[in-house]
């Protein structure tokens, strides 16, 4: 039926998984950039930053 | 291991010797930078005289990255309007990127190479503020560090490309390359470079060990320049295969005291500003 409501789950899944899409790919690509960096707290910190700084940038912006 | 195609200190040493040393005016500015009482007008009579470093360092402040295209006719003038601690940083770039000259090697992405140097420069000169360090001085530092890799692309072309061949298909950093192929590494080869030039030992030892900060004796400029390329590698926007983030000193960032809180913020000023600088220092 066409003015029918889709479940309020639905409504919630499609951006969000677009969102969970985005985040792996900018994890992805930050590991990646990342890996000779070593492994200890301080560069598991650095790595959560630029995440959060690129996930904050307009697509295409680094 | 026995180095690919070694470079040994002595032959690099040869090299660094044809190399045209720094305009005595910038050593003298370099000097300035310890010294509370500077005779800036005489300083800028002597900026004056040289006249292709002057020219430079007009070129330069009348870029847009200032804002003042076509208002800048002279030294003193420019001392004027931008004040004595920016024209300074102008000559060194300016002397110094006149000196090194820019790298033709095809393999070797020059562009690229002055972009990463200019974001370090200004990550250089933003961790500086924080820190309460020269923002100035770093901001030098920054723009120099790599000027062993210059040196090493510029006076051995060849061996530099099987470096750069070396580190794609092993995917390893730089340095660890370097001294696989060569016996030395950039860090080396910049620290020969900055006692040619008679730098200071502070901006010496950034260029010596910005990859290395640690050890007996540990350098603040050091710690600063390693922890602005560790972060101008994580901003780059296309860092390809060989642009990964160096090995990264931990005790580093304790010893400068910084803040989580403060790096975004960081990373914003310095992605507002790099465009324009690196046209600025293009010009």
């Amino acid at each position: 039926m066409s003015g029918q409501t889709p479940p309020p789950d639905a409504v919630v899944a499609a951006p969000l998984g677009e969102a969970d899409d985005r985040e792996a790919q900018v994890r992805q690509q930050v590991a990646h950039l990342f890996r000779h960096a070593g492994d200890h707290a301080v560069v598991e910190r650095l790595r959560e930053v630029v995440v959060a700084y690129r996930m904050a940038a307009p697509e295409g912006r680094p | 291991m026995t180095p690919l195609n070694p470079v040994s200190e002595a032959a690099l040493t040869a090299r660094i010797e044809q190399l045209p040393a720094l305009p005595t005016i910038a050593n003298e500015l370099l000097a300035s930078f310890d010294q509370d009482d500077i005779d800036v007008d005489t300083l800028a009579r002597r900026i004056s005289n040289d006249q292709s470093l002057a020219a430079h360092t007009l070129r330069i402040a009348n870029s847009p990255f200032y804002g003042l295209s076509g208002k800048v006719g002279a030294i003193p003038d420019a001392i004027v309007i931008l004040g004595f601690r920016t024209v300074r940083s102008l000559v060194l770039s300016a002397a110094m990127a006149q000196s090194l000259g820019r790298v033709g090697n095809g393999e070797f992405d020059s562009h690229r190479f002055w972009r990463h140097s200019t974001s370090v420069a200004l990550f250089a000169r933003g961790i500086a503020r924080l820190c309460r360090e020269n923002p100035e001085v770093a901001f030098t530092a920054g723009l120099i560090h790599d000027m062993g890799r210059v040196l090493l692309g510029t006076c051995f072309p060849e061996q530099y490309r099987q470096v750069i061949d070396w580190q794609r298909d092993r995917d390893c950093p730089t340095m660890e390359a370097e001294r696989a192929v060569l016996g030395l590494d950039h860090c080396v080869a910049g620290g020969l470079l900055a006692r040619r030039w008679c730098l200071p030992a502070n901006l010496a030892g950034a260029i010596a060990r910005h990859h290395l900060p640690d050890g007996d004796t540990c350098l603040r400029l050091a710690d600063v320049c390693h922890w602005a390329d560790v972060l101008a590698h994580a901003l780059a926007p296309n860092p390809g295969p060989l642009g990964a983030v160096p090995p990264v000193s931990a005790d580093a960032w304790e010893r400068l005291g910084l803040d989580w809180a403060q790096v975004p913020p960081l990373l914003q000023d310095v992605q507002r500003d790099l465009e324009e600088t690196c046209l600025a220092f293009a010009a």
